[in-house]
Protein backbone atom coordinates (compact mmCIF):
# COMPACT_ATOMS: atom_id res chain seq x y z
CA UNK A 1 0.00 0.00 0.00
CA UNK A 2 2.76 2.40 0.99
CA UNK A 3 4.73 1.39 -2.07
CA UNK A 4 1.71 1.99 -4.26
CA UNK A 5 1.18 5.43 -2.72
CA UNK A 6 4.80 6.40 -3.25
CA UNK A 7 4.61 5.16 -6.80
CA UNK A 8 1.46 7.21 -7.35
CA UNK A 9 3.35 10.23 -6.04
CA UNK A 10 6.16 9.57 -8.53
CA UNK A 11 3.65 9.34 -11.36
CA UNK A 12 1.92 12.51 -10.18
CA UNK A 13 5.25 14.33 -10.20
CA UNK A 14 6.07 12.96 -13.62
CA UNK A 15 2.72 14.04 -15.00
CA UNK A 16 2.66 17.44 -13.30
CA UNK A 17 3.81 19.27 -16.42
CA UNK A 18 1.88 17.07 -18.81
CA UNK A 19 -1.41 17.69 -17.05
CA UNK A 20 -0.76 21.21 -15.78
CA UNK A 21 -3.93 23.35 -15.79
CA UNK A 22 -4.15 25.82 -18.64
CA UNK A 23 -4.04 29.53 -17.82
CA UNK A 24 -7.36 31.31 -18.20
CA UNK A 25 -6.23 34.13 -20.52
CA UNK A 26 -9.76 35.39 -21.07
CA UNK A 27 -11.34 31.99 -21.65
CA UNK A 28 -13.80 32.28 -18.75
CA UNK A 29 -14.99 35.74 -19.70
CA UNK A 30 -15.39 34.63 -23.31
CA UNK A 31 -17.51 31.65 -22.29
CA UNK A 32 -19.52 33.78 -19.87
CA UNK A 33 -20.28 36.23 -22.65
CA UNK A 34 -21.67 33.36 -24.73
CA UNK A 35 -23.99 32.02 -22.05
CA UNK A 36 -27.68 32.08 -22.96
CA UNK A 37 -29.35 35.13 -21.42
CA UNK A 38 -32.79 33.67 -20.77
CA UNK A 39 -33.57 33.76 -17.07
CA UNK A 40 -35.67 31.29 -15.17
CA UNK A 41 -38.51 33.85 -15.01
CA UNK A 42 -38.55 34.07 -18.78
CA UNK A 43 -38.55 30.29 -19.06
CA UNK A 44 -41.48 29.95 -16.64
CA UNK A 45 -43.41 32.66 -18.45
CA UNK A 46 -42.74 31.03 -21.81
CA UNK A 47 -43.81 27.67 -20.44
CA UNK A 48 -47.05 29.12 -19.05
CA UNK A 49 -47.91 30.96 -22.26
CA UNK A 50 -47.27 27.94 -24.46
CA UNK A 51 -49.19 25.68 -22.08
CA UNK A 52 -52.20 28.00 -22.05
CA UNK A 53 -52.11 28.41 -25.82
CA UNK A 54 -51.96 24.64 -26.28
CA UNK A 55 -54.86 24.16 -23.88
CA UNK A 56 -57.03 26.81 -25.56
CA UNK A 57 -56.11 25.46 -28.99
CA UNK A 58 -56.91 21.92 -27.91
CA UNK A 59 -60.30 22.92 -26.48
CA UNK A 60 -61.15 24.93 -29.57
CA UNK A 61 -60.11 22.08 -31.86
CA UNK A 62 -62.13 19.57 -29.84
CA UNK A 63 -65.19 21.83 -29.99
CA UNK A 64 -64.96 21.88 -33.75
CA UNK A 65 -64.97 18.12 -34.10
CA UNK A 66 -68.80 17.66 -34.09
CA UNK A 67 -69.22 20.40 -36.69
CA UNK A 68 -66.48 18.84 -38.76
CA UNK A 69 -68.11 15.44 -38.42
CA UNK A 70 -71.48 16.84 -39.48
CA UNK A 71 -69.82 18.42 -42.50
CA UNK A 72 -68.18 15.15 -43.44
CA UNK A 73 -71.48 13.33 -43.06
CA UNK A 74 -73.28 15.92 -45.17
CA UNK A 75 -70.97 15.26 -48.08
CA UNK A 76 -72.48 12.95 -50.59
CA UNK A 77 -70.35 10.59 -52.53
CA UNK A 78 -71.32 9.36 -55.97
CA UNK A 79 -73.12 6.10 -55.71
CA UNK A 80 -71.20 3.19 -57.08
CA UNK A 81 -72.94 0.08 -58.06
CA UNK A 82 -71.13 -2.82 -56.44
CA UNK A 83 -73.17 -5.85 -57.21
CA UNK A 84 -71.09 -8.29 -55.15
CA UNK A 85 -71.30 -6.45 -51.82
CA UNK A 86 -74.19 -5.37 -49.72
CA UNK A 87 -72.88 -2.21 -48.04
CA UNK A 88 -76.11 -1.58 -46.24
CA UNK A 89 -75.40 -4.56 -44.03
CA UNK A 90 -72.37 -2.82 -42.42
CA UNK A 91 -73.19 -1.37 -39.04
CA UNK A 92 -72.01 2.26 -39.05
CA UNK A 93 -73.49 3.28 -35.75
CA UNK A 94 -70.17 3.03 -33.89
CA UNK A 95 -68.01 4.62 -36.60
CA UNK A 96 -68.90 8.17 -35.64
CA UNK A 97 -67.68 7.90 -32.07
CA UNK A 98 -64.46 6.06 -32.92
CA UNK A 99 -63.57 8.59 -35.63
CA UNK A 100 -64.23 11.41 -33.23
CA UNK A 101 -62.00 9.80 -30.62
CA UNK A 102 -59.22 9.20 -33.12
CA UNK A 103 -59.37 12.79 -34.35
CA UNK A 104 -59.33 14.10 -30.79
CA UNK A 105 -56.34 11.90 -29.93
CA UNK A 106 -54.44 13.15 -32.98
CA UNK A 107 -55.21 16.75 -32.03
CA UNK A 108 -54.04 16.14 -28.46
CA UNK A 109 -50.80 14.51 -29.64
CA UNK A 110 -50.14 17.39 -32.01
CA UNK A 111 -50.67 19.88 -29.21
CA UNK A 112 -48.33 17.99 -26.86
CA UNK A 113 -45.67 17.68 -29.53
CA UNK A 114 -45.90 21.35 -30.43
CA UNK A 115 -45.76 22.48 -26.82
CA UNK A 116 -42.83 20.20 -25.92
CA UNK A 117 -40.88 21.30 -28.99
CA UNK A 118 -41.28 24.91 -27.97
CA UNK A 119 -40.53 24.22 -24.33
CA UNK A 120 -37.61 21.86 -24.50
CA UNK A 121 -36.26 22.45 -27.99
CA UNK A 122 -33.12 20.40 -28.67
CA UNK A 123 -33.03 18.85 -25.20
CA UNK A 124 -35.74 16.36 -26.02
CA UNK B 1 -16.02 28.03 -13.82
CA UNK B 2 -12.69 29.78 -13.29
CA UNK B 3 -11.83 27.20 -10.65
CA UNK B 4 -12.11 24.30 -13.08
CA UNK B 5 -11.46 25.70 -16.55
CA UNK B 6 -7.71 25.12 -16.35
CA UNK B 7 -8.02 21.41 -15.57
CA UNK B 8 -10.88 20.83 -18.00
CA UNK B 9 -8.99 22.49 -20.82
CA UNK B 10 -5.77 20.64 -19.99
CA UNK B 11 -7.68 17.35 -19.84
CA UNK B 12 -9.29 17.96 -23.23
CA UNK B 13 -6.02 19.14 -24.75
CA UNK B 14 -4.36 15.90 -23.73
CA UNK B 15 -7.23 13.89 -25.17
CA UNK B 16 -7.59 15.84 -28.43
CA UNK B 17 -3.92 16.67 -28.94
CA UNK B 18 -5.11 19.91 -30.49
CA UNK B 19 -5.35 23.07 -28.41
CA UNK B 20 -7.87 24.99 -30.51
CA UNK B 21 -10.19 22.02 -30.77
CA UNK B 22 -9.82 21.32 -27.04
CA UNK B 23 -10.78 24.89 -26.19
CA UNK B 24 -13.85 24.64 -28.43
CA UNK B 25 -14.87 21.44 -26.66
CA UNK B 26 -14.17 23.06 -23.28
CA UNK B 27 -16.43 25.95 -24.18
CA UNK B 28 -19.14 23.52 -25.20
CA UNK B 29 -18.59 21.70 -21.90
CA UNK B 30 -19.27 24.80 -19.84
CA UNK B 31 -22.24 25.85 -21.97
CA UNK B 32 -23.78 22.40 -21.56
CA UNK B 33 -23.01 22.40 -17.84
CA UNK B 34 -24.71 25.77 -17.52
CA UNK B 35 -27.82 24.59 -19.33
CA UNK B 36 -28.00 21.50 -17.10
CA UNK B 37 -27.09 23.13 -13.84
CA UNK B 38 -30.36 21.98 -12.31
CA UNK B 39 -29.24 18.36 -12.77
CA UNK B 40 -26.26 18.85 -10.44
CA UNK B 41 -27.54 17.51 -7.15
CA UNK B 42 -24.35 17.23 -5.10
CA UNK B 43 -22.23 20.35 -5.39
CA UNK B 44 -19.24 18.58 -3.87
CA UNK B 45 -19.05 16.39 -6.99
CA UNK B 46 -19.08 19.40 -9.30
CA UNK B 47 -15.57 18.68 -10.58
CA UNK B 48 -16.33 15.06 -11.47
CA UNK B 49 -19.58 16.20 -13.10
CA UNK B 50 -17.71 18.69 -15.30
CA UNK B 51 -15.17 16.05 -16.30
CA UNK B 52 -18.05 13.72 -17.13
CA UNK B 53 -19.60 16.30 -19.46
CA UNK B 54 -16.21 17.09 -21.00
CA UNK B 55 -15.44 13.43 -21.68
CA UNK B 56 -18.87 12.85 -23.23
CA UNK B 57 -18.42 15.85 -25.50
CA UNK B 58 -15.01 14.53 -26.48
CA UNK B 59 -16.49 11.08 -27.26
CA UNK B 60 -19.30 12.69 -29.27
CA UNK B 61 -16.71 14.57 -31.26
CA UNK B 62 -14.68 11.41 -31.87
CA UNK B 63 -17.79 9.54 -33.04
CA UNK B 64 -18.71 12.32 -35.43
CA UNK B 65 -15.19 12.44 -36.77
CA UNK B 66 -15.04 8.67 -37.14
CA UNK B 67 -18.17 8.91 -39.20
CA UNK B 68 -16.44 11.37 -41.45
CA UNK B 69 -13.53 8.93 -41.78
CA UNK B 70 -10.85 11.55 -41.40
CA UNK B 71 -10.14 11.28 -37.71
CA UNK B 72 -6.63 9.93 -38.13
CA UNK B 73 -5.57 12.64 -40.56
CA UNK B 74 -6.92 15.30 -38.25
CA UNK B 75 -5.36 13.95 -35.08
CA UNK B 76 -1.94 13.22 -36.53
CA UNK B 77 -1.59 16.78 -37.77
CA UNK B 78 1.01 18.61 -35.69
CA UNK B 79 -0.47 21.21 -33.41
CA UNK B 80 0.92 24.53 -34.56
CA UNK B 81 -0.54 26.30 -31.51
CA UNK B 82 1.76 24.52 -29.07
CA UNK B 83 4.13 27.20 -27.80
CA UNK B 84 7.22 25.10 -27.18
CA UNK B 85 8.11 21.51 -27.79
CA UNK B 86 8.98 19.63 -24.61
CA UNK B 87 12.49 18.33 -24.14
CA UNK B 88 14.05 15.25 -22.57
CA UNK B 89 12.00 13.52 -19.93
CA UNK B 90 8.97 15.76 -20.55
CA UNK B 91 8.93 14.85 -24.19
CA UNK B 92 9.20 11.16 -23.38
CA UNK B 93 6.38 11.42 -20.83
CA UNK B 94 4.25 13.12 -23.46
CA UNK B 95 5.04 10.36 -25.93
CA UNK B 96 4.38 7.63 -23.39
CA UNK B 97 1.05 9.14 -22.41
CA UNK B 98 0.01 9.80 -26.00
CA UNK B 99 0.73 6.17 -26.81
CA UNK B 100 -1.95 5.08 -24.33
CA UNK B 101 -5.51 4.53 -25.57
CA UNK B 102 -7.88 7.45 -24.93
CA UNK B 103 -9.79 5.80 -22.10
CA UNK B 104 -6.60 4.73 -20.28
CA UNK B 105 -5.10 8.19 -20.69
CA UNK B 106 -8.31 9.78 -19.42
CA UNK B 107 -8.44 7.48 -16.39
CA UNK B 108 -4.79 8.14 -15.51
CA UNK B 109 -5.25 11.89 -15.84
CA UNK B 110 -8.42 11.98 -13.76
CA UNK B 111 -7.12 9.83 -10.92
CA UNK B 112 -3.42 10.66 -10.76
CA UNK B 113 -3.37 14.27 -11.90
CA UNK B 114 -6.74 15.76 -11.05
CA UNK B 115 -7.36 13.91 -7.80
CA UNK B 116 -10.61 12.14 -8.61
CA UNK B 117 -11.36 8.91 -6.80
CA UNK B 118 -11.74 5.71 -8.80
CA UNK B 119 -15.52 5.79 -8.42
CA UNK B 120 -15.69 9.44 -9.48
CA UNK B 121 -13.54 8.65 -12.51
CA UNK B 122 -15.77 5.69 -13.34
CA UNK B 123 -18.79 7.98 -13.26
CA UNK B 124 -17.04 10.64 -15.31
CA UNK B 125 -15.93 8.13 -17.95
CA UNK B 126 -19.25 6.28 -17.84
CA UNK B 127 -17.47 2.99 -17.31
CA UNK B 128 -17.69 0.31 -14.62
CA UNK B 129 -15.43 0.77 -11.61
CA UNK B 130 -13.50 -2.42 -12.42
CA UNK B 131 -12.81 -1.24 -15.95
CA UNK B 132 -11.46 2.07 -14.71
CA UNK B 133 -9.22 0.32 -12.18
CA UNK B 134 -7.99 -1.91 -14.95
CA UNK B 135 -7.28 1.10 -17.18
CA UNK B 136 -5.30 2.74 -14.41
CA UNK B 137 -3.33 -0.43 -13.68
CA UNK B 138 -2.47 -0.87 -17.36
CA UNK B 139 -1.59 2.79 -17.71
CA UNK B 140 0.71 2.60 -14.70
CA UNK B 141 2.29 -0.51 -16.12
CA UNK B 142 3.03 1.30 -19.37
CA UNK B 143 4.44 4.30 -17.50
CA UNK B 144 6.50 2.00 -15.28
CA UNK B 145 7.94 0.30 -18.35
CA UNK B 146 8.70 3.69 -19.81
CA UNK B 147 10.48 4.77 -16.61
CA UNK B 148 12.55 1.59 -16.50
CA UNK B 149 13.56 2.06 -20.12
CA UNK B 150 14.37 5.70 -19.46
CA UNK B 151 16.58 4.85 -16.48
CA UNK B 152 18.47 2.26 -18.51
CA UNK B 153 19.07 4.67 -21.39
Amino acid sequence: MMQENSEDKIFQDLLSDYSAPVEDKGFSSYVMSNLPTATSTHKSLKRAIVGCAALVGGIFATMQIPAFWRYVNSMSLPKVDVPQMNLASIDTSTLGSSYTLAAAACMAMLCVWFASTLLFGDNM
Amino acid sequence: MQAHQGQIRAFLRRLCKNEALADDLAQETFLRAYSRLDQLQDKSSQKAWLFQIAYRIFLDYIRKENRRKNIDDQRIQPDTMTPAAPHGLKMDITRAMNALPDDQRAAILLCLSYGLSHSEAAKALNQPLGTVKSHIARGKLALRAFLTAYEKA
